[in-house]
């Protein structure tokens, strides 16, 4: 009985030191993405070696956008669009988080991010989603309405 | 003495060895990504891209312009005209005394001196090294000043989420947008626009464009020979689209 209480006396701190453990390693670790993501994506080999770009990818994008923006300097190996080319599957859908490459890690990690709210989220070679017959006749719509005077410009002094 | 100088010196040289090495350390990725990241591409300050838009040549009716610039740029109607995103638009304009009738696309005139760089409290709007006024959406807030201030009209806030952008123009909820002068053809050579080549391709060859600060190029030499109107001239922001036969 004695005995049988020592090992348990044991067993309990050495559970709860490996749950300790357990927990802290969850917490630093970034969770890659799921295999089918990768195989999806045509990029095999990243601009930079995985560890950086998987720390540092956020610090690279927010370094050399205003350089882009401002400037028109744009490097090609550091771009957004060719992240989302190279790394996002044709087929994936910000609806669907668990399906695209950026978003999975991102929802797993709980860190929110607003590039997706302006920028495509799709590669560029994608089909379009709703290239179809709907916004064709939206287009027109759109067109139509300007062409019946909706525009607010009705003259241009010219001194 | 001569042993305490040379005792000096190479102490001295050490430093400043030791100081360019770690200088070149520190220095030398930076430069680096300016190099790869800059010096080849990006925005010519000796150029400014402007437009030259013959209004004899524009056909009415005809809006092969709009359209181009729109599905070029993935700007489409949400089905509320009032608040819909218009980078161009035709304007017909009625002489009172004559009744002559014409038509124009009116978009961002890229001016020199843009009243919407002037206003913006972000420096969000901002205009380029090669005469470009764009609009940084990462730093926009939405205020809509810019929209107040210009006198063309010419941009659009977007009051509604967005999806399917084009990969070349983010657009999104809660940032104006106007004309980029198809920054991104711009950028990658091509020398000319959406609304240019649908222009051209449906043969009336109304827009022209080009770097005004090229003597030798077709709008430069275009306006020199026959001149042209800058709308609102009065205002004197030098705007980058002229336009003739108005």
């Amino acid at each position: 009985m004695r005995r049988g209480f020592a090992q348990f006396g044991l067993v309990l701190p050495a559970l709860l030191l490996a749950g300790l453990a357990l927990t802290l390693t969850g917490c630093g670790k970034v969770e890659p993405p799921a295999p089918h993501l990768v195989l999806e994506a045509r990029g095999d080999q990243c601009v930079e070696p995985t560890d950086v770009i998987r720390r540092d990818h956020m610090k690279i994008l927010m370094h050399e956008r205003d350089e882009a923006k401002i400037y028109g300097r744009r490097n090609p190996n550091h771009s957004f669009v060719g992240c989302v080319d190279c790394h996002v599957s044709p087929t994936a859908s910000r609806d669907d988080p668990s399906t695209h490459f950026c978003m999975a890690c991102h929802q797993f990690n709980a860190v929110r991010m607003d590039c997706f709210q302006c920028h495509t989220d799709r590669p560029s070679d994608a089909a379009p989603p709703k290239r179809s017959a709907d916004l064709e006749v939206s287009i027109e719509r759109h067109l139509a309405l300007q062409a019946d005077g909706i525009e607010t410009v009705q003259e241009i002094s010219t001194p | 003495m001569s042993t305490e100088n040379s005792a000096n010196v190479s102490r001295r040289q050490f430093i400043t060895g030791a100081a360019t090495a770690v200088a070149g350390l520190t220095v030398a990725p930076g430069v680096f990504l300016l190099k790869t990241a800059g010096a080849a591409n990006g925005a010519d300050p000796a150029k400014r891209w402007g437009l030259l838009i013959d209004t004899s040549k524009c056909a009415d009716g005809c809006t092969a312009c709009v359209r181009a610039c729109h599905e070029e740029n993935g700007v489409r109607s949400l089905g509320r005209p009032k608040t819909d995103a218009q980078w161009i638009r035709k304007v017909h304009l009625t002489e009172r005394e004559t009744g002559h009738q014409h038509s124009l696309p009116v978009m961002c005139q890229h001016c020199e001196k843009p009243p919407c760089v002037d206003v913006c409290p972000t420096k969000a709007s901002f205009i380029r090294p090669d005469g470009i006024v764009l609009v940084n959406k990462h730093t926009c807030i939405g205020c809509r000043y810019c929209m107040m201030a210009c006198p063309y009209k010419a941009r659009s806030f977007i009051h509604e989420p967005l999806t399917d952008q084009k990969p070349h123009s983010p657009r999104g909820k809660g940032t104006v947008e106007s004309c980029t002068l198809c920054v991104h053809k711009v950028d990658r050579g091509e020398g000319t626009t959406a609304c240019v080549e649908a222009c051209n391709k449906d043969g009336h060859r109304a827009m022209v464009f080009g770097d005004l600060n090229d003597p030798s190029s077709e709008i430069a030499q275009r306006l020199k020979r026959e001149g042209s109107t800058a709308v609102r001239a009065d205002l004197r922001l030098n705007p980058a689209v002229r336009y003739q036969g108005i």
